[in-house]
C-alpha cells in the first residue's frame, strides 16, 4: 500500500462513511417496504396470514383465499416495490435538475416537466388521444406522459443554452411553461365528462394503488437504468454545479452533459408520472435531506438521494395505509414533507445552498 | 515553449455591443503577464475567448499553433487553466472536493492517490490546507479566492488565466499570491496571465503588461514601456505621477477633484 497522507486518509474515511449512510438508508427503506405489505386495515388479514400468503407465492403456490391472494400478492407487494422505485426515481430527477440548473428549487415539478407529462395524460383521459397508440391502456398513458414531458425539457435545455441565462431565469421559464400546460389542461377539463375529470384528479395528486406486477417492473427498470446512467455523468455534473465557465475550463462538455442528463431524467420522471401520477415534493425534499447527510458531491448525493427518496415515499405510503379512507400518497408527502422540509431548511440551510 | 497567437479577434454579444475588436497579439514562453484597463473594456472577455469559454465572432486564437476550437475539451484543459473572479452561488462542497475538480482533465479511473498528492501541494501553496474539510461556501471571499487558485494550480496547465486573483485578498495574501504566480511562471514554466486593477502590483511583478482600452489593446510591453503618465491619462482618464521604485515604474494618482478645482477655491455644489 502506498503511503497516504493524513488528509487522504480522512478523505477516504469520510467517503466510506457517506457510502455507508446511503446503504443504511437503503436497507431501512427496503425493510419498511417489506413490512408495508403487512400494514392494512382489513379484518382477517393478520400478520400471520399475510406472511403465509407471501411465503406461498414466493415458493410458487397460491394461498387459496382469493381476496387475500389478491390484496397481499397482487396489490400490496407490487405497491411496496413501486413506492421504493418511484421515490428513488423522483429524487434522482430532483438532484439532477438542481445540479444542472444550479438551482436548489429545481425539481420535476418546478421545471414544468411534470406538467408536460400531466398534459399528455389529460389528453388521453379527456380526448382519448394517444400519440403512439399501442392498445395497452397504461402504456398509452406512459408514452403520452413521456413524450409531452420532453417539450418542457427541450424548452429548459434551449433556454439554459442561451448566453447570460442565470439559474433563476431558467426556473422562471420552467414555471411559465408549467402555467401554459396547466391552462391547456384546464381548458380540456371544462368540456370533459366528469368521470374523466375525476380520473385525472386522482392521477394529479399521485397514488400508488394502481401498482401491479406488470407495471412495477417497467418503473423499477427505468429507475435503475437511468440512475446508473446518471451516475456515470456524476463526476462531470459535480464540476458543473460550480458554474459553467469553470467547468468548461476544466474540460467538461457542459452543453452535452446538461442535455443528456436532463433528457434522461425527463424520460425517467415521465415514466414514473405516467404510472403513479404527480407525487409532489419528492424531488425537492429527498435531495435536500441527502445533501445535509452527505454533501453535494454527486458521487454520493445521487445514491443517497435515491435511498432517501425511497425511504420517504415508502414511509408515507405506510401512513396512507393506516388511514381508513384511501388518501392518495401524494397528499401525505406534501402534508408531512412540507413542514419537515421547512424545519430542515432552518436547521441546515448552509448545507443546502450558498 | 508555450505560445498563444491571437489574430484579428472580434467579439460581440449582439450587433450593437462590440466588446472586443482588432485584437492581435503573440505571447510566448513562461512569464507573468498582466492585463490592465478600466472596467468594462473586455479584459475578462479576452480571457474567456482564449479559454474557449466564449467563441469569438471573428478571428482565431492559436495555442501552440493549434486553434483552440480544434482541441478536445480535456486536452485544452491540460493546456489552459482558468481561475474565475468568483465562483458565485453554489451547492456546498468541501474545499478538498473543490480543489480535486481541478484534476478533471487528468482524471483516470482510481487515480485518487496521485491526484491527492497534487491537490495537497496546491492547497499548501495557497495556504488553505487547514480548510481542507470545511465547506467551500462557509469561507470568506479571500479564502474562496485562494481555494479557486489552488484548483487552478492543481489543474497543472501550461497557461494559467486569472481574473483578478488578488481582488478579495488582504495585503499579506496579495503579496503571497503574486509572488507565487511569479514563481509558477519561473519554476514550473507556466505562462501566467492575470487581470489586475492594481497597477503597481502588476508593474512590480509582471514581465509584460497588456493595457486595454475600449475593446482593443492600447499598449503592450514591459512595465516601463506601458506604465507612463500619457497612457494612464488616455486609458483611465487619471492624472498621475510615475516614479521609479525597485527599477519598476510606480504610479501615484493625483486627485482629479484637486487638479480641476485648483488651490484655495471655495467648495461649491452646483445643482442643475
Amino acid at each position: 500500500m502506498e503511503e497516504m497522507s493524513v488528509l487522504e486518509r480522512t478523505y477516504r474515511q469520510i467517503s466510506r462513511k457517506k457510502t455507508i449512510i446511503s446503504l443504511v438508508i437503503l436497507a431501512v427503506a427496503a425493510l419498511i417496504s417489506f413490512f408495508s405489505i403487512f400494514v392494512n386495515h382489513y379484518t382477517g388479514l393478520s400478520f400471520d396470514v399475510t406472511w403465509n400468503v407471501l411465503v406461498a407465492h414466493l415458493s410458487g403456490h397460491e394461498y387459496g383465499v382469493y381476496y387475500y391472494d389478491l390484496i397481499v400478492w397482487d396489490y400490496f407487494s407490487p405497491r411496496a416495490i413501486m413506492a421504493v422505485f418511484v421515490g428513488a426515481g423522483l429524487a434522482v430527477g430532483g438532484v439532477v435538475m438542481q445540479s444542472m440548473l444550479r438551482n436548489p428549487i429545481a425539481d420535476p415539478y418546478t421545471t414544468g416537466v411534470a406538467s408536460g407529462a400531466s398534459f399528455g395524460v389529460a389528453l388521453f383521459f379527456m380526448m382519448g388521444f394517444a400519440l403512439i397508440p399501442t392498445g395497452n391502456y397504461s402504456l398509452d398513458i406512459t408514452l403520452n406522459a413521456s413524450l409531452f414531458a420532453l417539450i418542457p425539457t427541450a424548452a429548459i435545455v434551449l433556454i439554459s443554452r442561451r448566453k447570460n441565462m442565470t439559474p433563476t431565469t431558467t426556473i422562471l421559464a420552467g414555471v411559465a411553461v408549467m402555467y401554459v400546460f396547466r391552462a391547456a389542461t384546464s381548458i380540456m377539463t371544462l368540456s370533459a365528462d366528469p368521470e374523466a375529470v375525476e380520473q385525472l384528479y386522482m392521477w394529479n395528486v399521485g397514488t400508488l394503488v394502481d401498482a401491479r406486477w406488470d407495471n412495477v417492473w417497467i418503473v423499477a427498470g427505468m429507475t435503475l437504468g437511468c440512475t446508473i446512467l446518471i451516475m456515470f455523468l456524476g463526476h462531470q455534473m459535480t464540476i458543473m454545479t460550480t458554474g459553467d465557465n469553470g467547468a468548461k475550463s476544466m474540460g467538461v462538455r457542459t452543453k452535452l452533459i446538461r442535455t443528456i442528463s436532463l433528457i434522461i431524467v425527463a424520460v425517467l420522471t415521465a415514466t414514473i408520472v405516467g404510472y403513479v401520477g404527480t407525487i409532489g415534493f419528492m424531488g425537492l425534499i429527498a435531495p435536500h435531506v441527502a445533501r445535509i447527510l452527505v454533501g453535494s458531491n454527486l458521487k454520493y448525493l445521487i445514491p443517497c438521494s435515491a435511498a432517501t427518496g425511497a425511504l420517504i415515499l415508502i414511509a408515507c405510503d405506510c401512513v396512507t395505509k393506516f388511514m381508513v379512507s384511501s388518501v392518495p400518497v401524494g397528499v401525505i408527502t406534501s402534508v408531512i414533507g412540507g413542514p419537515m422540509f421547512i424545519i430542515l431548511l432552518i436547521r441546515g440551510a448552509k448545507k443546502v445552498w450558498y | 515553449m508555450t505560445q498563444i497567437d491571437i489574430d484579428d479577434l472580434h467579439f460581440e454579444y449582439s450587433k450593437d455591443a462590440l466588446i472586443l475588436k482588432d485584437i492581435s497579439i503573440s505571447l510566448k514562453g513562461a512569464q507573468l503577464i498582466s492585463i490592465i484597463g478600466p472596467n468594462g473594456v473586455g479584459k475578462s472577455t479576452l480571457i474567456h475567448c482564449i479559454d474557449r469559454i466564449l467563441s469569438p465572432t471573428k478571428g482565431t486564437v492559436l495555442v501552440d499553433d493549434q486553434n483552440v476550437t480544434e482541441y478536445r475539451p480535456k486536452d485544452l484543459a491540460k493546456k489552459i487553466g482558468y481561475v474565475p473572479y468568483t465562483s458565485g452561488d453554489s451547492f456546498p462542497m468541501t474545499v478538498v472536493d473543490t480543489v480535486l475538480m481541478g484534476r478533471n482533465p487528468h482524471h483516470k479511473w482510481k487515480s485518487l492517490h496521485e491526484d491527492m498528492i497534487v491537490v495537497e501541494e496546491a492547497m499548501r501553496m495557497m495556504d488553505v490546507s487547514d480548510l481542507a474539510m470545511r465547506q467551500f461556501n462557509e469561507l470568506s471571499a479571500g479564502q474562496h479566492q485562494r481555494v479557486m487558485l489552488a484548483r487552478g494550480i492543481a489543474q497543472e496547465p501550461e497557461i494559467l488565466l486569472l481574473d483578478e486573483p488578488t481582488a478579495n485578498l488582504d495585503i499579506r495574501h496579495q503579496m503571497d499570491v503574486i509572488r507565487l504566480l511569479k514563481d509558477l511562471s519561473v519554476k514550473k514554466d507556466i505562462m501566467v496571465i492575470m487581470i489586475s486593477h492594481d497597477l503597481n502590483l502588476a508593474s512590480k511583478y509582471s514581465d509584460n503588461i497588456i493595457m486595454m482600452s475600449k475593446g482593443s489593446i492600447y499598449a503592450v510591453g514591459t512595465p516601463e514601456e506601458v506604465i507612463n503618465e500619457d497612457n494612464i491619462r488616455h486609458v483611465y482618464d487619471v492624472e498621475s505621477e510615475i516614479i521609479i521604485r525597485d527599477d519598476r515604474p510606480f504610479m501615484i494618482p493625483k486627485d482629479p477633484e484637486f487638479v480641476s478645482r485648483g488651490e484655495n477655491k471655495e467648495f461649491s455644489v452646483s445643482i442643475p
